[in-house]
């Protein structure tokens, strides 16, 4: 399937070509290449059934080759996306499609930058706007327009956008403008003190068939439910960071004046005096992030505070889930890594949250560093705990050949609302944790990881091993087990291996494993979806030239 | 500098002057329609995706009884329990699920998002690439565009029901009113009302839930029984589907039960043209 982008984009991109080449100077060519492909084994005990990729599919994958070019000022760059019955857009179901993924050009003219194609940006930290990929969840929310920036001084830009947001090799039907400006000011180079303020400014213009769209439901809803839709919503956001000695402090404030967006727990009024939840609903919306560091030596220590009012952003509001984001919430709890600490993670809540982060590092001597997060999410009102978190770590690093991490996590994890179990208790986890790297020699290395998660809520208690054996620069080997050690609602324990090994020569990286893994949560930067258990085989190759 | 600074301040004053004031306050108001389509000919398929462990489904349950209300001779409400969120909520609940309903959800390609969400006329939304729709609120406005079209073809349902024997007789017509040069195909099930089994909902399990329009079985191929390659103006075609409702305590009471049929374009189009339904008994 060649779509009419890719039609579009290959002229393009040739007389972007041509234009290189005939000129003199260096040409620098560069890009990236990366290909996922698994291969379904159904398991029906462990939950990796029922889709189509399992049923009579048995292989699914996806790619995407990056080429990047600059010449002469000129900037410019195209990516083919592949997806061979992917599970990618929906865990659940298959998706094959084929095109330019991506493209655009940039060149710089006296200070003036312009940008046409396919635009990735954000202001601030992305409160109002963002515009990222995310492959792990097939995120690519770009702006397919042009844009502009200025450089007023060397420390002052304004900039501006317009255009579609990307919806795979389509557009979302709505117009996005915006505009903001930055900078930095330093009143003396003697002076231990700088701000970087900021102001932006996004505009969404849905399109005639999404407004009538919505005036056809708004007209099926009772009288106190109705109200006229509108074309045009705002949203604006202040930005500052100071620098003082050792402090850092980062403040936003975004607001969202009279935006319609669709609200999940809205009680809606059906006749008969019957009512439902779910309803299209215009009101405000807020957001207040505040982020303060304190650094010295080899202390560290961050809080941070976000309070969230009714900010859903799309680029149409009946879109859910992960479709149509124009904006980005930074999450509020730790990215954990090991697998069981990972496990329950919060996704941002965009309508309804009150979330605190603290989080604290320090060293002591040349050999030890210890740590502490502590992270608080839930209502607006905080008489609902969503999310709770207590993460301590310790981490002895001997002087020559290794390395011991030791830590313990607790957690307690509103299991109803981020996985929709409804009567399920909260989970209430503790989770000791290990990590051992001994290296042989320069070469050769072995890195051991135990954890345990005592719980008695959701799946139950789990216990998860690791060894890795190293032999730089080109093998990695991998073998891994989760069991459920103490099993709830009268499930049968089950083990979930994963063995695997990756090869790296140059800039290339193959991998191959053999995966069971539960069904989970999958989150990137506060965007989470629910991922289903998986059973089979997983290949991926990397390269970058 | 001051002349820098006056600009980066005007323009900034130009900003917020835009930004405090919502756009939607300089725009011409739109009224809202009045939708409801009084007579139209077609009976428009609506196939819910739905589960007893679906805490998000009682909204779409109620969406699809509303839209019975206001449609009653317009609308067939099918409820597919497929297996993704669908399994009873305690143990000696009856199971909804049928290996026909997860047939149905693969032969549609699987879910947009998740459930609720419904398959109006098998119309294939190009934006989502998908047959399925959702948010429940969302799906009137189609329902009613599929109410505006005229209907391709006619369809005349008739049962006849033993109750001894308990075999339930089919007979279904389809007569040409515009030429299809395209294949068309025949579909015949069973729904059944007043099934009594809890349902999950957000914060709470609505006991003894009573569920209307379950899918029971299809008594055709779930791609349906193919009727002609192309189909003229006045060509007919006659078939009869039998079927021995099974003896059951619980389900298969032949007054809770509606047979269903339907005319759809072959497998690669899947959409819809017309529909009829009748009780059992």
């Amino acid at each position: 399937m060649i779509n009419h982008r890719t039609r579009l984009a290959i002229p393009i991109c040739f007389m972007l070509i041509i234009t290189i080449l005939r000129g003199q100077e260096t040409l620098i060519l560069g890009g990236g290449f990366q290909a996922n492909a698994n291969l379904f084994v159904r398991d029906s005990l462990r939950g990796a059934y029922n889709t189509p990729q399992y049923d009579h599919q048995l292989f699914g994958g996806e790619s995407w080759l990056d080429l990047n070019v600059s010449y002469q000022g000129f900037n410019g760059g195209i990516r083919f996306d592949a997806f061979n019955n992917s599970n990618l857009l929906n865990p659940v179901s298959s998706y094959t499609a084929y095109g330019i993924g991506k493209w655009y050009i940039q060149k710089e003219i006296d200070h003036f930058e312009v940008q046409a194609g396919y635009i990735y940006d954000q202001i601030g930290y992305g409160i109002i706007y963002r515009a990222y990929e995310e492959r792990a969840q097939l995120i690519d929310n770009a702006l397919i327009g042009v844009s502009g920036k200025y450089f007023i001084t060397d420390n002052w830009t304004v900039k501006a956008f317009a255009g579609k947001q990307r919806n795979l090799f389509e557009s979302y039907s709505s117009i996005l403008k915006g505009i903001s400006i930055s900078g930095f000011y330093k009143p003396s180079e003697s002076l231990n003190f700088s701000i970087a303020p900021g102001f932006g400014f996004v505009n969404r213009t849905l399109a005639d068939e999404n407004v009538n769209e919505l005036a056809s439901i708004l007209s099926n809803y009772q009288s106190e439910d109705q109200f006229k839709p509108f074309y045009n919503s705002n949203a604006f956001t202040f930005f500052n960071n100071l620098n003082f000695n050792s402090f850092s402090w980062y403040i936003e404030t975004a607001f969202k004046p009279k935006d319609i967006y669709y609200d999940p727990n809205a009680i809606r009024a059906l006749p008969k005096g019957q009512s439902t939840v779910g309803k299209l609903v215009s009101d405000n919306g807020s957001v207040l992030y505040t982020s303060l560091t304190y650094t010295l030596n080899k202390l560290g220590i961050t809080l941070e505070g976000k309070r969230t009012e009714n900010f859903s952003y799309r680029s149409e509001p009946l879109l859910s889930a992960n479709k149509g984001l124009i904006n980005y919430l930074p999450p509020m709890a730790k990215i954990n890594t090991f697998r069981l600490t990972s496990l329950y993670y919060p996704a941002t809540q965009f309508l309804d949250e009150m979330a605190i982060q603290g989080d604290l590092k320090f060293g002591i001597g040349d050999h030890f560093n210890i740590s502490y997060n502590c992270s608080y999410i839930g209502d607006l009102d905080l008489n609902r705990k969503f999310y709770n978190e207590n993460y301590f770590e310790f981490i002895y690093k001997a002087p020559a050949d290794y390395q011991i991490t030791a830590g313990i996590q607790f957690q307690t994890y509103d299991i109803e609302l981020y996985y929709g179990k409804v009567g399920e208790e909260d989970v209430q986890a503790v989770t000791p944790f290990a990590e051992f790297l001994y290296k042989f020699n320069r070469k050769t290395s072995i890195r051991i990881e135990a954890q345990y998660m005592a719980n008695d809520q959701d799946k139950g208690s789990w216990i998860y091993g690791l060894v890795e054996f190293g032999i730089a620069p080109n093998w990695l080997f991998e073998v891994s087990d989760m069991y459920n050690t103490k099993p709830t609602h009268g499930v049968e324990a089950l083990h979930y291996p994963t063995v695997g090994f990756a090869f790296s020569k140059g800039a290339n990286r193959f991998g191959l494993r053999y995966v069971k893994q539960i069904e989970g949560i999958i989150c990137s930067g506060g965007i989470c979806r629910l991922e289903p258990a998986f059973s089979g085989i997983r290949a991926s190759i990397t390269s970058t030239f | 500098m001051k002349s820098i600074s006056k600009n980066i301040s005007l323009i900034s004053i130009s900003i917020l002057t835009l930004a405090f004031s919502s756009c939607s306050d300089w725009e011409q108001t739109i009224n809202l329609p009045n939708t409801r389509i009084t007579d139209s000919k077609r009976v428009v398929i609506f196939e819910e995706f739905t589960g007893a462990s679906c805490i998000a489904c009682p909204p779409g349950l109620a969406q699809s009884e509303f839209l019975l209300d206001i449609y009653p001779d317009n609308v067939i409400v099918i409820g597919i329990h497929s297996k993704f969120l669908a399994e009873p909520v305690k143990i000696g609940d009856f199971d909804m699920r049928t290996p026909d309903a997860q047939d149905i959800e693969v032969f549609l390609g699987g879910p947009l998002f998740g459930k609720p969400e419904a398959s109006i006329n098998r119309l294939f939304d190009n934006t989502n690439l998908s047959y399925r729709y959702g948010p429940p609120d969302a799906w009137q406005p189609l329902l009613e565009e599929e109410l505006k079209k005229e209907p391709k073809v006619e369809l005349n349902i008739s049962t006849y029901f033993e109750e001894a024997t308990r075999q339930l007789n089919v007979t279904l017509d389809v007569i040409g009113l515009e030429a299809i040069d395209e294949p068309v195909n025949l579909h015949c099930g069973i729904t059944e009302s007043n099934i009594i089994a809890d349902q999950k909902n957000k914060n709470e399990i609505l006991v003894d839930f009573v569920h209307k329009n379950v899918l029971r079985k299809m008594l055709s191929p779930i791609p349906g029984d193919k009727i002609s390659d192309t189909f003229a103006v006045g060509q007919t075609f006659h078939k009869v589907y039998n079927f021995t409702l099974p003896q059951d305590s619980i389900v298969w009471k032949p007054e809770n039960c509606r047979v269903f049929a339907y005319v759809s374009l072959g497998v690669n189009k899947k959409y819809i043209l017309q529909a009829a339904d009748s009780f059992v008994k």
